[in-house]
């Protein structure tokens, strides 16, 4: 049976430090002092739940705070299953423009919010077709001026 | 009755498979440490579509890391409605509600995120079960308070 001692000497041997959590231990003391009517069942809970780790974990924890369902170990986005490629992303930019036309025929000093939130999926796009390295769509002056001009 | 509002994407026509890529792009940014595009990205995806769990979880994963608390809150606690069954977002919450103090609350927030990878193979969960091992040092150090748990303790030990 894995020992839970093992364990902690790896947590005592910096594990924490590692994965950027080095400092929680201040947080925890102050965050249990503060605790009032249930620092029984917490504590319950944490030693419960550390009497039934493996101990397969310690190499295999995220070094930064984890993204979710985005994250994948092999980012192919340059290779040829790429769905987005330079026609689709500049087809994407001209919706996208047609879009904030559309928002600034409609303007009435009240949709400042969706412009705003138009503006950041421009921004995104920008950022995307800069990691696709496709210098037709950062020249795309038509779509960049209509922002431009919306914007101001 | 009025109908759900169509989002951005679905004007767009894109797919969920383009957005999965776009998404991926962002999270090659952020663990390249280019936390600027990345998230740039990731604030793109949510107006893109704000009913996805993946970009709520994704911009709230970022948050953390740049100790914006409330805003990456916001957007855990909606990736978590949209998919209960997401570790990640536990997770965070779990590491924002240490930094705040609230340890009753991080600790069912890595609680889950531990149960639902009982093998532990996710990243993020080994994160949370590091978390879960910082909190038992510190109460561990606690003796007089430790007397009063009932413990299986030569399970622990």
């Amino acid at each position: 049976m894995f020992g839970i001692g093992s364990i902690l000497g790896k947590v005592a041997g910096g594990l924490l430090d590692k994965i950027g959590l080095g400092k929680i231990a201040p947080f925890v003391k102050m965050g249990l002092n503060a605790l009032t009517g249930n620092w029984l069942g917490v504590a319950q809970d944490v030693f419960g739940l550390v009497s039934n780790f493996k101990g397969n974990f310690q190499d295999g924890a995220s070094k930064l705070p984890p993204l979710g369902g985005f994250e994948n170990p092999v980012n192919n986005f340059a290779s040829e299953n790429n769905p987005l490629t330079g026609g689709r992303m500049a087809d994407l930019f001209k919706g996208l423009s047609q879009l904030l036309r559309g928002f600034r025929s409609l303007s009435d000093g009240n949709r400042s919010n969706d412009l705003g939130g138009l503006g950041r999926i421009f921004n995104a796009f920008k950022t995307l077709s800069e990691a696709f390295g496709n210098n037709q769509l950062y020249t795309n002056r038509l779509s960049i001026s209509q922002y431009t001009n919306i914007q101001a | 009755m009025v109908g759900k509002t169509q989002t951005v994407r679905e004007k767009l026509n894109i797919s969920p498979q383009e957005f999965t890529e776009m998404g991926r792009v962002g999270a090659m940014y952020y663990q390249q440490g280019n936390f600027e595009k990345a998230r740039t990205i990731f604030e793109g995806l949510v107006e893109l579509d704000p009913e996805s769990a993946n970009a709520h979880s994704a911009l709230g994963g970022l948050l953390t890391l740049q100790q914006e608390d409330e805003k990456a809150v916001e957007h855990l606690t909606k990736a978590v409605q949209l998919n209960p069954s997401q570790i990640a977002p536990y997770v965070n919450l779990g590491e924002i509600y240490i930094r705040q103090q609230k340890i009753e609350d991080a600790v069912a927030n890595l609680k889950k995120a531990i149960e639902l990878d009982p093998n532990e193979t996710d990243a993020g969960a080994n994160r949370a079960r590091a978390m879960v091992l910082g909190i038992y040092q510190v109460i561990k150090s606690d003796t007089e308070n430790l007397d009063e748990i009932d413990l299986a303790t030569e399970k622990i030990n």
